[in-house]
């Protein structure tokens, strides 16, 4: 009886009951190649658009004073101060500061007001799309874009241990054009979000159970995501041995064993330096490298994340956790200036807005840390030449070169000062943002 | 000789050490002369390179060539800047619960759930806020007496600037409660008030005339009328009272309106019952569609912390947005921000939603107003706090950099002249600044205990103080060095 408890917690710990029923109807999980969806040309091919502004922000600590950006085809031609400006061209003047378009690299965008996005079937779904739970026409993609977010990576859900993967969007333009990576990294996560369990987090039907339940410590958690890495090594073997006879196919394990292999990007949210540590321990079990999400102590880890050369997309920024960060008991220790700490210890890292909005927005965030004592290059690099490098579309985004998209924002004044805005957003040559104008008005948006 | 000289070292580090406690440091508040490199006194100009003379609390004289008399102690502030302390207009902070399950409570206070130790009140000071006006949350009818406040002090009445600040009402109808049922319960407690004056009236005037051994021969209504002169306060109990008061116009009243079709409801009721005039109204979002209604009332507004009201068409889907300080700034209503703690940057800090405003085209001296002159007007301390200027009291806060510059932290603050706040012995701060000091020293700490097992009190007491010790000097950048898990 004891045994038979046992084996019951643990194919209820794997899901494995539940993705049976999946794995006809999931086909999608072998792809393991990022699939970079089309982006719409602007409609007039020859349409230019020339940018001036008195400052500009390069994105790679460099300014241009007093330059033009030259845009065609939305993408970013030339960049200077001094160059001709093409004739027939629209202008687009600006007494403002001009920087690259901000990228969140760890966003809900889309996803965190449907609450479906987290998949409760069971605790190994790295062969899901967060993709598929996006509301692309969420009003919260246009509140981004008047913050000047142009990028985001919309972060699987925190509740299954090995979660789906992610996405990356740009926030305007064609709806259809959007997508910049269909299928991004794969998120883990470790700590408390895999354990709590709202009215939402349980079986579709029946009395939820200790034998049916998901993992209730950080050792339940870590037993999950080792099970299921050795589930991968053990059914890449059988496949090398004996085909598809010896194993069925299993998109779930397929994707996994394409993150051993180094194919599928990985990134884990872990908030306590104990989770962090964690997380460094089991990807060295599998020789994974990783991006570390939220981060909150990662402050109290730099020494083990710069050994280890784990870049970390931190954020948000708090003194006070609120909502499910405060619930979660892991946000009591929060330092306002991770970000600078991490920095000057000479880890990579990107911030995020995550979950918050309004006042929280990625702009305020990298205000925050500056104000923390990040220094303003580095918070600038921080929103966007980083996460483009970590969302590996660093030859498109982050930097105001010529031959990347022209996305980018004129703020009012000094970017990300409690003073500024963003006046104006452009996503690939389109101006998808002016104060003063509603969305809906702006060409940019009819498409 | 090496040796010698570093015993005498050591002896002259223990005299020092031992000698009673060096006063000669200490500051000597009563008179103070503040030089600073930029003095934005909100009521005028900014003075650059200006001296503020205080004393006895007060503001003697602001000016950029002052002359100091010889017995002030003089704080050379440096680059610094300095700035009016910032008042919070509206807040429940400090209250253990906010709500009374209650409907109508005018003879609570307050002044009896604060409590002074509250961390909350600490954050004000490292946040710049000066002055607080508490009082209770929105779930009332007729709420209790609020209170302006000092974030110091050990106890009620030392923090107290004033007691009786007036009644907060709620427009907005209460939890389980529709907005007829809650302008029922407003009618009913003016009308029973109205009838417990006019019994009372009428036997202080029976009393009175009794003593005259006359008789009474005149109607109850004149009587009333008659009898209502005689009636003191003490004679009242405190609900009766702080109504009485209200009606009167000698109480303030803080009117939450949470929707916009309230404040029509606000202003009725509070014209009925004559005390409009003394009006505040403190408005949810929504309520910037009737600002043309308030605007006609004459009344000045406390406004919500996140300003922002967003309104989706339900027709197309279409979702504007209303920036709602703009809308009362181009009406010329005076207008209070305010902050919230459930926020968790940005809204909490009073200058921050003071750098929204101009972020969102409010001239600047407007929302520096905002978070000083303004409030301190509608808490009736109009006279004393706001501006930095002769006669005010010493309240005011040094910066070290513009208050509306997110790189800013407060790096002293001064009440009524005595200073109470200095960012470089605020360990929380160094805490949150470098993630080091005490997150390392507990770790350690619960080790220690783990693998010694001492005993309690000693062991712990002692550690503090090496924390104590330790944490001013905590600039250096400790992360990299240590490592709690290996």
């Amino acid at each position: 009886m004891q045994k038979m408890i046992f084996m019951n917690c643990r194919t209820g710990f794997r899901g494995a009951k539940y993705r049976t029923g999946w794995r006809g109807a999931v086909l999608l999980g072998a792809v393991l190649l990022f699939a970079s969806g089309p982006i719409a040309a602007s409609e007039d091919k020859d349409d230019l658009i020339v940018v001036k502004a008195p400052l500009i922000h390069k994105g790679d600590g460099q300014v241009v004073k007093d330059g033009i950006i030259v845009i065609k085809d939305g993408k970013i031609r030339a960049i200077g101060n001094g160059l001709p400006i093409p004739v027939g061209a629209r202008e687009i003047k600006s007494e403002g500061v001009v920087t690259p378009g901000l990228i969140d690299a760890a966003s809900t965008a889309g996803v965190i007001n449907t609450y479906s996005w987290t998949e409760h079937s069971s605790e190994v779904v790295p062969q899901m799309r967060t993709l598929d739970a996006v509301d692309r026409r969420s009003r919260v993609f246009e509140r981004l874009v008047r913050k000047g977010v142009t990028t985001v990576y919309v972060t699987p859900g925190s509740g299954s241990v090995i979660g789906s993967r992610g996405t990356v969007l740009k926030t305007a333009g064609p709806v259809s054009g959007r997508i910049l990576v269909t299928e991004g990294s794969v998120k883990a996560t470790l700590g408390r979000d895999t354990q709590m369990r709202g009215s939402y987090n349980r079986r579709p039907s029946g009395e939820v159970t200790f034998l049916t339940r998901r993992p209730t410590t950080r050792m339940g958690s870590t037993w999950v995501f080792r099970d299921a890495f050795y589930s991968a090594l053990r059914y890449q073997e059988a496949r090398g041995k004996g085909g598809g006879q010896a194993s069925p196919h299993d998109p779930a394990m397929e994707t996994l064993v394409a993150v051993i292999a180094g194919k599928v990007p990985f990134r884990i949210q872990a908030r306590q330096y104990n989770d962090i540590w964690a997380a460094i321990r089991l990807c060295n079990e599998f020789g994974i490298d990783f991006v570390l999400e939220e981060a909150t102590e990662a402050y109290r880890c730099i020494p083990e994340l710069k050994e280890r050369n784990v870049p970390v997309v931190y954020g948000p920024i708090f003194t006070h956790a609120r909502g499910f960060r405060s619930s979660s008991g892991e946000a009591r220790r929060p330092c306002i200036n991770t970000a600078g700490l991490l920095r000057k210890a000479g880890v990579t890292v990107a911030l995020t807005a995550g979950d918050q909005a309004g006042e929280g927005a990625l702009p305020h965030q990298a205000g925050y840390a500056i104000r923390g004592g990040l220094p303003f290059d580095d918070a600038l690099k921080a929103v966007t030449s980083v996460p483009a490098g970590i969302l590996g579309l660093e030859k498109r985004l982050g930097l105001l070169k010529p031959g990347m998209d022209a996305d980018l924002v004129i703020w009012s004044g000094t970017p990300f000062a409690a003073t500024t805005q963003a006046v104006t957003v452009l996503i690939n040559g389109e101006v998808v943002h002016l104060l003063g104008f509603h969305a809906s008005e702006l060409e940019g948006n009819k498409k | 000789m090496m040796r010698f000289a570093r015993l005498a070292l050591f002896a002259l580090m223990w005299a020092v050490l031992l000698s009673p406690e060096p006063r000669a440091q200490e500051p000597r508040t009563d008179k103070l002369a503040l030089k600073a490199a930029r003095i934005i006194t909100v009521a005028g100009e900014d003075i650059s390179n200006g001296v503020i003379l205080v004393e006895n609390g007060k503001i003697k004289d602001v000016g950029k060539d002052l002359k100091i008399p010889y017995d002030f102690w003089v704080i050379d502030a440096g680059e610094a800047v300095v700035f009016p302390g910032m008042i919070e207009s509206h807040t429940a902070r400090g209250l253990d619960r906010s709500n009374e399950s209650l409907p109508v409570l005018p003879f609570l206070d307050v002044g009896d759930a604060i409590d002074p130790s509250n961390l909350t009140f600490e954050e004000a000071l490292r946040d710049g806020i000066t002055t607080l006006l508490v009082a209770q949350g929105n779930d009332t009818v007729i709420g209790g007496m609020s209170r302006v406040i000092k974030p110091i002090g050990r106890t009620v009445p030392e923090m107290t600037l004033k007691a009786q600040a007036g009644l907060k009402l709620s427009i907005s109808p209460k939890r389980g409660y529709d907005r007829m049922t809650q302008m029922a319960a407003f009618r009913e407690t003016f009308r029973e008030l109205d009838e417990y004056l006019g019994k009372l009236a009428e036997s202080k005037y029976e009393e009175s005339v009794k003593e005259k051994d006359e008789k009474v021969d005149i109607p109850p209504d004149q009587a009333r009328e008659k009898g209502m002169a005689l009636i003191k306060e003490e004679d009242l109990d405190f609900k009766h009272l702080n109504l009485k008061r209200l009606k009167d116009g000698r109480l303030p009243a803080f009117l939450y309106c949470g929707r916009a079709m309230d404040v029509a409801l606000g202003i009725k009721l509070a014209e009925e019952h004559g005390f409009l005039k003394r009006s505040v109204f403190v408005l949810g979002n929504e309520c910037h569609k009737a600002a043309d209604l308030i605007k006609k009332a004459g009344r000045p507004v406390i406004l919500s912390y996140n300003m922002l009201y967003t309104e989706e068409d339900p027709l197309t889907g279409e979702e504007t947005e209303v920036f709602v300080p703009s809308v009362f700034f181009e009406k010329g209503i005076p207008f209070a921000v305010t902050t919230s703690l459930s926020s968790t940057m940005g809204e909490r800090y009073p200058w921050y939603q003071a750098a929204r405003l101009v972020r969102n085209g409010i001239p600047r001296q407007t929302a520096l107003e905002s978070i000083t002159m303004t409030p301190a007007s509608m808490l009736g301390m109009g006279h004393r706090l706001g501006a930095i200027l002769p006669g005010y009291d010493a309240t005011f806060l040094v910066l070290t950099g513009d208050i509306l510059d997110s790189r800013t932290w407060v790096d002293k603050v001064f009440i009524e002249g005595e200073l109470v706040y200095e960012r470089e012995k605020d360990h929380r701060l160094q805490e949150l600044l470098l993630g080091s000091g005490e997150a390392e020293e507990e770790a350690d700490g619960e080790e220690k205990q783990e693998e010694e097992k001492p005993g309690d009190g000693e062991k712990k007491e002692g550690e503090q103080e090496k924390g104590k010790d330790k944490a001013p000097e905590a600039p250096k950048d400790k992360s990299g060095v240590e490592n709690p898990g290996k």
